[in-house]
């Protein structure tokens, strides 16, 4: 999986490209704890580039969630393709995660104030 | 032969009148390997090759490894020679004795290996064997309802289980869950979730299948949020008196109901697993269920399955799977899906677990 981890006025972006399965998901998890180090975390999860994910890439991104949210901060995951878009309304997740369209929307939605 | 520790907690001293192989193996297996030896009038070091300058004895007949496969651990030097023909000669032999010290602390490496390897197997052969007993072996017999239910994990354990209350218990409660992960953590939140699915059926005795599914989210927030894994899980209730199904459905898929009456629909999931968030937004949702009403609850594994041309076997192969042998009894429809869809997926290793419970109307 490649992984572009991106600072842009203080949120932190990470492009994931690849399937994001049991294998891959650590590096992710490993940045996402970075991210989530930050008082109060601003995270853009995209994932145009991510053709499959399993339970375990989902448990991940959970996990990342809850703590940002401890934080008061926000995740937003953008981009998601059709197949995976599935994946999110059938586990019903589409209802835990903020969803945007594309990584512009996802830096407009993360910097309204809650 | 005798040996003794030196005071340095870090070198072994081995006294003899000649060096025997294993007591040098031994040396280097047990003792941090730093060794000194008398041999006849003449030291013999036995010492790690990365420490080698940490010595500092003149006349050092050099460069007899110790390896294992490429790797050198360690040297074997000998001191104290006063002539080249004796240096010749225990030069050779120290050549020797670090080529059959090789060779046995490699045997010793590779069998310490084995035989941790063939412990782990045992234990993870036992946790499958538990596990699997762990669900109903015996499907429960009612006189409203003909059930089969199957679970192949893709690993020797698996994170998907099933589960049915006692026949004779009212409601009858039935449920298939999916924890996620592959392997021994899912399989040990698996029996987890399960035991308290079961207790909390048995101690709520409700019709109210959301109510069964919140309280289990309750119980198990905190454990599933501690090691950041999760659970779908739907939980079905029948009530043989109206023959009615009630049923919740925290983020599983997929399930297929069937009647006689109707068209074939999917029913889907509103609401997350157990463990995403900490109360459950799950509903109670009702529905007829009479003779020859078939109910199909699998896990994503049956749906997700790939062929060697990649494709996935997916929802509509499913439904359309479904459709044709909703005729047969719940038992042959059960295996005869699960045929279908290892035909399907032939010729590759099944990657996830797969987990199928069908439920017939009598």
């Amino acid at each position: 999986m490649e992984i572009i981890d991106m600072q842009v006025n203080g949120t932190t972006i990470l492009q994931l490209h690849g399937r994001l399965d049991a294998y891959e998901a650590p590096a992710v998890e490993k940045l996402l704890q970075k991210a989530n180090v930050n008082r109060t975390p601003r995270i853009i999860v995209d994932l145009a580039g991510v053709n499959f994910i399993d339970s375990t890439g989902l448990a991940m991104l959970i996990v990342g969630l809850k703590h940002c949210e401890q934080k008061q901060g926000k995740m937003v995951l953008c981009s998601i393709r059709q197949p995976l878009h599935v994946i999110f309304e059938l586990t019903r997740l589409d209802k835990v995660f903020v969803l945007c369209n594309s990584q512009e929307d996802a830096i407009e939605k993360i910097s309204q104030p809650a | 032969m005798y040996q003794k520790r030196s005071d340095d907690p870090l070198i072994n001293t081995l006294y003899a009148d000649r060096f025997t192989i294993d007591a040098l193996a031994e040396s280097w297996l047990k003792e941090n390997i730093r060794a000194f030896g008398i041999w006849g009038s003449h030291l013999l070091v036995c010492w790690p090759a990365s420490a080698w300058n940490e010595l500092s004895i003149d006349e050092m007949v050099l460069d007899a490894p110790i390896k294992i496969g490429e790797r050198i651990i360690g040297k074997i030097g000998i001191a104290g020679l006063h002539t080249e023909i004796a240096r010749a000669r225990l030069y050779a032999e120290a050549g020797l004795i670090s080529q059959m010290v090789s060779m046995r602390v490699k045997f010793e490496h590779a069998a310490t290996e084995l035989i941790s390897q063939a412990q782990l197997k045992s234990e993870i052969d036992m946790a499958a064997h538990i596990q699997l007993q762990l669900l109903p072996q015996k499907f429960p017999q009612l006189d409203d309802l003909d059930i089969f239910a199957r679970s192949c994990p893709a690993t020797q354990v698996g994170g998907d289980f099933y589960d049915f209350s006692s026949p004779n218990s009212h409601p009858f409660v039935f449920a298939v869950g999916d924890v996620s992960g592959k392997g021994l953590p899912a399989a040990l939140f698996m029996v987890m979730t399960r035991i308290m699915l079961h207790a909390t059926a048995h101690s709520l005795s409700t019709s109210d299948a959301s109510a069964i599914v919140a309280r289990v989210n309750e119980d198990l927030y905190d454990d599933f949020t501690e090691v950041g894994m999760f659970a779908t899980m739907f939980v079905g209730t029948y009530d043989s008196t109206t023959q009615q199904l009630s049923y919740a459905n925290a983020g599983h898929s997929p399930i297929v109901y069937c009647p006689t009456t109707g068209p074939l629909v999917f029913l889907e999931a509103d609401a997350p697993g157990i463990g995403v968030l900490p109360t459950s937004l799950c509903k109670n949702h009702t529905l007829p269920f009479h003779t020859n009403d078939v109910l199909i609850v699998g896990t994503d594994g049956l749906v997700e399955c790939s062929n060697l041309e990649g494709e996935m076997f997916g929802y509509d192969r499913m439904l359309f799977a479904v459709k044709s042998l909703s005729h047969l009894s719940s038992d042959q429809i059960g295996s005869e899906l699960l045929k279908i869809i290892a035909k399907f997926a032939e010729g590759l290793c099944q990657f996830d677990d797969q987990t199928l419970v069908v439920i017939k109307g009598r």
